[in-house]
């Protein structure tokens, strides 16, 4: 039997509302065939009275620059609305790949959901 | 001839101009590397890579038309990766992209994936007409 390939996990948002903030749980793996539906799910919960977006990304195995844009635009749309998006634990090679493109100085990087809530006072 | 990879030698998949028939390439390629042993580092860069490859292709290259097409070209050995990802666009001039860690240019839409592809992978390689981009991962090589 031929080894599973790596990176192959389904996607998956599991969402959730919390006070004037979504908080979105993403799972598997962001591939290029899934980008365009993760661009317009975050956008679209973008809203007034809902400014504030929580991405918890401990389960999320794979992005790329797409999926990272899908983000950007969550994070402008935000701001645009006086709102934040925060992102809570990312993997150690999702975690590198925000540094090399230099987002985490763009967005705040938590390392638990608590810690992330704390910020947006949502508690 | 790349990476002294003789193009007879590469297996090749041609999919519709869009991302997810593409998949199914990179389909091919992961599963190629899980055969091989590759490590989940070393599959992460090149999945990375070869998504960049294509997104770029499919967006830029073909203009998102669907009357174009995408050919994927691979060798993978246990020592290496080479891949070729080409599209039937006019091309573009890599050094004319604009550096996406720039301040200036970090809320910018576009220019990640070029830059990603040189940090995560040995060699890269564009040819002169900028629709075919050439792609080397020594598996000994760390990433980023």
């Amino acid at each position: 039997m031929n080894p599973s390939p790596p990176f192959d996990s389904p996607f998956s948002l599991d969402i959730e509302r919390a006070g004037r903030a979504h908080i979105v749980r993403l799972r598997g793996s962001a591939s290029m065939d899934q980008v365009e539906d993760l661009h317009r799910r975050l956008v679209e919960l973008i809203e007034p009275g809902v400014p504030h977006l929580v991405l918890e990304l401990s389960e999320l195995d794979f992005i790329s620059s797409a999926g990272i844009g899908a983000i950007m635009a969550a994070h402008l749309k935000a701001r645009a609305h006086e709102g934040t998006l925060r992102m809570v634990n990312p993997t150690p090679a999702i975690r590198n790949l925000l540094r090399l493109l230099h987002i985490d100085r763009q967005i705040g990087i938590d390392d638990t959901l608590a810690s992330a809530r704390a910020a947006l006072d949502l508690d | 001839m790349h990476f002294g990879v003789d193009q007879g030698d590469l297996a090749e998949v041609i999919v519709p101009n869009d991302l997810r028939s593409a998949k199914r390439a990179e389909d091919r390629i992961m599963a190629e590397l899980a055969r091989y042993g590759y490590d989940s580092d070393t599959s992460f860069a090149i999945k990375l890579s070869l998504e960049e490859a294509i997104t770029n292709a499919v967006k830029h290259g073909n203009k998102n038309d669907p009357a174009k097409r995408i050919v994927v070209r691979f060798q993978i050995t246990v020592q290496r990766t080479v891949i070729m990802v080409a599209d039937d666009g006019t091309g573009f001039s890599p050094e004319k992209v604009p550096d996406p860690t720039a301040d200036k240019n970090l809320e910018r839409p576009n220019g990640r994936g070029i830059m990603l592809m040189h940090a995560y992978m040995t060699k890269v390689w564009f040819s002169e007409t900028g629709n075919e981009v050439w792609m080397l991962k020594d598996r000994r090589e760390a990433t980023p």
